[in-house]
């Protein structure tokens, strides 16, 4: 029955970690084909040995990891706990996937997670803003109940970002910018969270690059978005007035005459009146055929001249605004890829 | 003598003014002119023919035409037996009202040569024209004034005297060249004095002007 536990423990956590040809120190590279091999008393006895050689962090983090699983695997829960504790202060981030380990040993796990001290996954987020008008996110995960500083360092200068007790994940906003408000300088900062709780402290850090920019400024307007200067002239439709007037003025100027003439001196022949009458028609007959000419259109200039206004306003305006933006300026801040492994020192609960 | 005194006076005032004016409110004109007068009674009927000139200035609301016509008029029938040279010289004065409709007042004198072939008259007109445009570069006008303190040459005055006037103008937008075309109808009632009877003696004279005008 004890050895079907075993079995199934170990069913879960079979593949440990990370894979064994990562791994440059021989003995360790042992201890983790043992316990591949379910050979978990060898295994503990090659990475307690491993660990009294010369190993990188990420080899010594490995093979403390190594005994929390083949002691939580033996039930030396305690044991289990410690190496996971050594573990986790070696490489903070370091993290287990629940789906694929088992539950004894997340348990374990996360029982010395929370016995010890240490700033987890501090990460910063790429922004680019207006200074003053924008932040950065920072996200990080406390362990265990600290007082937590954070803080932006770059040469001698030191901006704090936030103080506060914390546990758990934190979410910090930090808008870049110096005491008295204005922008920080560009150049390379270093995001230092320090978690401090009675004698133990851990500090975790992100290297940033701030980068200053020119805000972009409104383009000026060269029309209203959605409204269209209407034409100033318009064609009226082709009608027979002008062939109407010529017969009206016509027909009151030979009835004139003919009101007119003198009995006595008998009746004319009327041909100086027929030959401009006839011009006259074919004049008003040519000009009702012909397309008229563009008239001014009132109510359409007026609209234009409003239009004009709006748009001179508009353009004032985003003046004034350009004016205060060229006074802004753009940040630009990008987390730089760690060079190292976890953060700082640290100490138990 | 007079006469020609009068007509070259008149053009050099209005040449005059033209020289002095905006190159777009004169304009100068020739045409061929055709006519019919009648005298007394219908055995005193002419028809003739000749030319006309016309120099028109218009500066803000005053416009000025001044018109000079000359025709060769023969007997038509009845009993006229001599033709007759007449000249007319025809002064238009106006002051813009509104819509389109000026005063108008001016003088007219026509001379007969030889001088007592028909009645020689001048009179002063009073009236009104309105100019309508009708399309593009073509304009209608029309007037009728009434002919005011009438002198003849025979002698005695006219209390009725009438003139009516069709025009018609068509060309380019700019007024530069245009066709124009211009009828007048003048109808005096001269009475004679003098102790000569016979009452009334209506004098009418239709005339007809087609030519061309040049803006400058």
């Amino acid at each position: 029955m004890r050895h079907f536990g075993w079995l199934l423990v170990l069913a879960f956590a079979s593949p440990t970690a990370a894979p064994a040809q990562n791994v440059q120190n021989a003995t360790l590279r042992r201890a983790l084909a043992a316990y591949d091999n379910l050979d978990i008393g060898q295994a503990i006895l090659l990475a307690k040995r491993a660990l009294t050689e010369r190993l990188s962090g990420l080899e010594q983090a490995r093979a403390y990891e190594l005994l929390g699983f083949a002691y939580s695997a033996s039930d030396s829960l305690l044991k289990g706990v410690d190496a996971f504790k050594q573990a986790i202060l070696i490489d903070p981030d370091r993290q287990l996937d629940p789906a694929k380990i088992s539950p004894k040993i997340t348990s374990s796990f996360l029982l010395a997670l929370s016995q010890v001290l240490v700033v987890r996954q501090l990460q910063v987020d790429s922004a680019s803003f207006v200074g003053g008008k924008g932040f950065v996110p920072i996200r990080f995960t406390v362990t265990s109940p600290a007082r937590v500083r954070t803080r932006a360092v770059s040469g001698a200068t030191s901006v704090p970002i936030d103080s506060s007790v914390a546990t758990g994940q934190v979410n910090l906003r930090w808008q870049a910018q110096l005491p008295n408000g204005d922008p920080v300088p560009d150049g390379n900062y270093l995001i230092v969270v320090e978690a401090t709780a009675g004698q133990n402290s851990f500090s975790a850090s992100q290297t940033v690059k701030v980068t200053h920019g020119a805000v972009d400024t409104l383009p000026h307007l060269t029309a209203l978005p959605g409204y269209a200067p209407l034409p100033e002239e318009e064609t009226p439709p082709r009608n027979w007035t002008p062939l109407g007037r010529v017969f009206l003025y016509t027909g009151i100027v030979g009835a004139g005459t003919f009101a007119l003439e003198s009995s006595r001196l008998g009746s004319a022949p009327r041909r100086e009146l027929a030959a401009v009458s006839v011009g006259a028609i074919l004049t008003g007959f040519i000009m009702s055929l012909k397309k008229p000419a563009p008239q001014p259109a009132r109510g359409n200039i007026l609209y234009n001249r409003l239009l004009r206004e709006q748009l001179v306003r508009r353009n004032a305006d985003i003046a004034q605004q350009n004016q205060s933006l060229r006074r802004q300026v753009a940040l630009k801040v990008v987390p730089l890829p760690k060079s190292g492994g976890g953060g700082g020192g640290g100490g138990w609960q | 003598m007079a006469m020609r005194r009068l007509v070259v006076v008149s053009l050099a005032l209005c040449v005059g003014a033209a020289a002095g004016a905006g190159a777009q409110h004169v304009s100068l004109g020739v045409q061929g002119a055709f006519g019919d007068y009648r005298e007394v009674d219908s055995s005193l009927v002419y028809r003739g023919a000749g030319i006309a000139g016309a120099v028109t200035l218009f500066w803000h609301k005053l416009g000025v035409d001044v018109e000079v016509t000359r025709l060769s008029y023969d007997p038509h029938g009845g009993g006229a037996d001599s033709s007759f040279k007449s000249t007319q010289v025809d002064m238009h004065l106006r002051w813009y009202i509104a819509n389109q409709v000026s005063f108008e007042t001016g003088f007219t004198k026509r001379t007969m040569d030889p001088e007592f072939a028909a009645q020689s008259m001048g009179a002063v007109r009073i009236g009104a024209r309105g100019l309508y445009s009708i399309g593009t570069g073509a304009s209608l006008s029309l007037r009728g004034n009434y002919l005011a303190g009438s002198k003849f040459s025979g002698g005695g005055s006219a209390g009725f005297g009438v003139e009516l006037g069709l025009g018609i103008s068509v060309g380019r937008s700019d007024g530069r060249l245009r066709a124009t075309g211009d009828y007048g109808f003048q109808r005096v009632n001269r009475k004679r004095t003098g102790g000569v009877v016979g009452g009334d003696v209506p004098i009418q004279q239709s005339l007809a002007r087609l030519g061309v005008s040049v803006g400058l």
